[in-house]
């Protein structure tokens, strides 16, 4: 896997979190770790710190069903406002196994993987390929 | 037998069908599963009631068919939505509490009982939210939401405690002020219904607090002549209610676009679905970036 720099968690419920977190502090083990449980506070801070955040190999995991903004929601406000956004890796981390999120997701180029939660680490492997 | 106990006996079987797949030692079933079975039975029973209403339609007048095609409508619409959110809320809760599952044997593993302890108390968690869901949704599913025969005299002290447990998961390392002034002495009444409306009004107060303060929830039940009046005030992030009164109550509203105060899930629609079987009413006064209070009214005898 990628030596990521920086991991973004973004998901409405901090049990998702708080199991994320585990799994990523060892399957990443030097990089620094952002969690956000409102969407559009993961926004704003993503403005605000885009040019940090897209210079080192970034890894966003975003959830879709979020009260406020949806995942995709979030992608479609930020994916014009950067030219940079294509260097971040983004993996749908979500409980929704539908066929509409998955083929909205499909739609979505910077997207990289789809995993259904709980994640685990070979998920993670998989989703990242 | 008939087709629909078929039905439900069928479901029964294709569901044990399925659990046992996924939980092959039957290490993981617990009564919530029980009660999940129990949940999607009741949403087949919606189905079989809706097929009968087709069966009869058959029979009778054009403008009787109308009536009962939008009558049909509107309950698929409801069914949709009602299913829609009983997949994703119950998945998203299963989804923990397998991960919290995996997580723990790996720290049992490494002997981390520190780790474990706090494992245990997030599985804990998980399971009082996966409860209050499939409360929620029996509730919805079976009653209209009237309460006769459910009467007793509330304990205010008990009616509080109950309310703080199950909107404890919110309040986790927050600055928080929260209050409770019940002055409803002798008050005969549902307990279930005011826990079911207190619970939802302050969650969505915890859930919509603003960051940048101290948040502050104030939940004050007062018997007023013949009616009881239950406000929820807090100063979270509010809402533009020219945009948001028409459809905040319904199912699963999350999907809106571009407004800041958004996610009602389905307590809202609990507590709308309560208001009209008991004859209440709702008022809410709420301003962006300052709060919202809400008043309940309720007739203590109809």
């Amino acid at each position: 896997m990628k030596q990521y720099e920086l991991v973004i968690l973004v998901d409405d419920n901090e049990t998702a979190i708080f199991l994320n977190k585990d799994i990523i502090e060892e399957e990443c083990r030097d990089a620094k770790i952002l969690s956000y449980t409102n969407s559009q506070e993961f926004i704003d801070d993503c403005i605000e710190n885009a040019k940090s955040w897209f210079s080192v190999p970034s890894l966003l995991l975003l959830d879709i069903n979020m009260p406020g903004k949806f995942g995709f929601d979030v992608l479609d406000e930020l994916e014009d406002d950067f030219d940079e956004f294509d260097l971040l890796d983004i993996v749908l981390v979500t409980s929704s196994d539908l066929n509409r999120d998955i083929e909205v997701a499909s739609r979505f180029h910077c997207i990289n993987g789809y995993i259904i939660k709980p994640l685990t680490k070979e998920k993670l492997i998989e989703g990242l390929n | 037998m008939n087709d629909s106990l078929l039905n439900i006996t069928e479901t029964h079987r294709l569901l044990n069908r399925q659990l046992k797949k996924a939980f092959p030692e039957g290490k993981h079933s617990t009564s919530g599963v029980e009660k999940l079975i129990e949940l999607v039975s009741n949403s087949y029973s919606y189905f079989d009631e809706e097929r009968r209403l087709n069966r009869r339609a058959e029979e009778i007048s054009n403008k009787e068919l109308k009536e009962i095609n939008s009558e049909l409508e509107s309950k698929n619409a409801f069914l949709d939505s009602f299913n829609y959110g009983l997949a994703h809320d119950v998945k998203n809760h299963t989804a923990n509490l397998r991960g919290l599952l995996q997580m723990l044997f790996k720290y049992q593993k490494k002997g981390d009982t520190e780790v474990v302890t706090a494992i245990t108390k997030k599985l804990e968690l998980s399971v009082n939210q996966m409860s209050s869901i499939l409360d929620g949704f029996l509730f919805l599913s079976a009653a209209e939401g009237s309460f006769e025969g459910d009467r007793s005299e509330i304990n205010a002290t008990e009616l509080e405690e109950m309310v703080r447990l199950e909107t404890n998961y919110l309040i986790e390392g927050r600055d928080l002020q929260m209050t409770f002034d019940f002055n409803i002495d002798g008050l005969s009444y549902s307990q279930h219904i005011l826990r079911i409306i207190l619970v939802n009004l302050i969650s969505n107060s915890l859930k919509f607090a603003r960051k940048e303060v101290k948040t502050v929830v104030h939940a004050r039940m007062t018997k007023k002549e013949d009616r009881l009046l239950i406000d929820v005030v807090d100063n979270g992030i509010g809402m533009n209610l020219d945009d948001e009164n028409s459809t905040m109550f319904k199912l699963f509203d999350k999907r809106r676009k571009n407004t800041e105060a958004k996610g009602f899930g389905i307590g809202l629609f609990m507590i709308k679905r309560i208001l009209d079987s008991n004859k209440g009413d709702i008022e809410i006064v709420s301003k962006l970036r300052e709060g919202t209070k809400v008043r309940i009214h309720l007739p203590i005898d109809l």
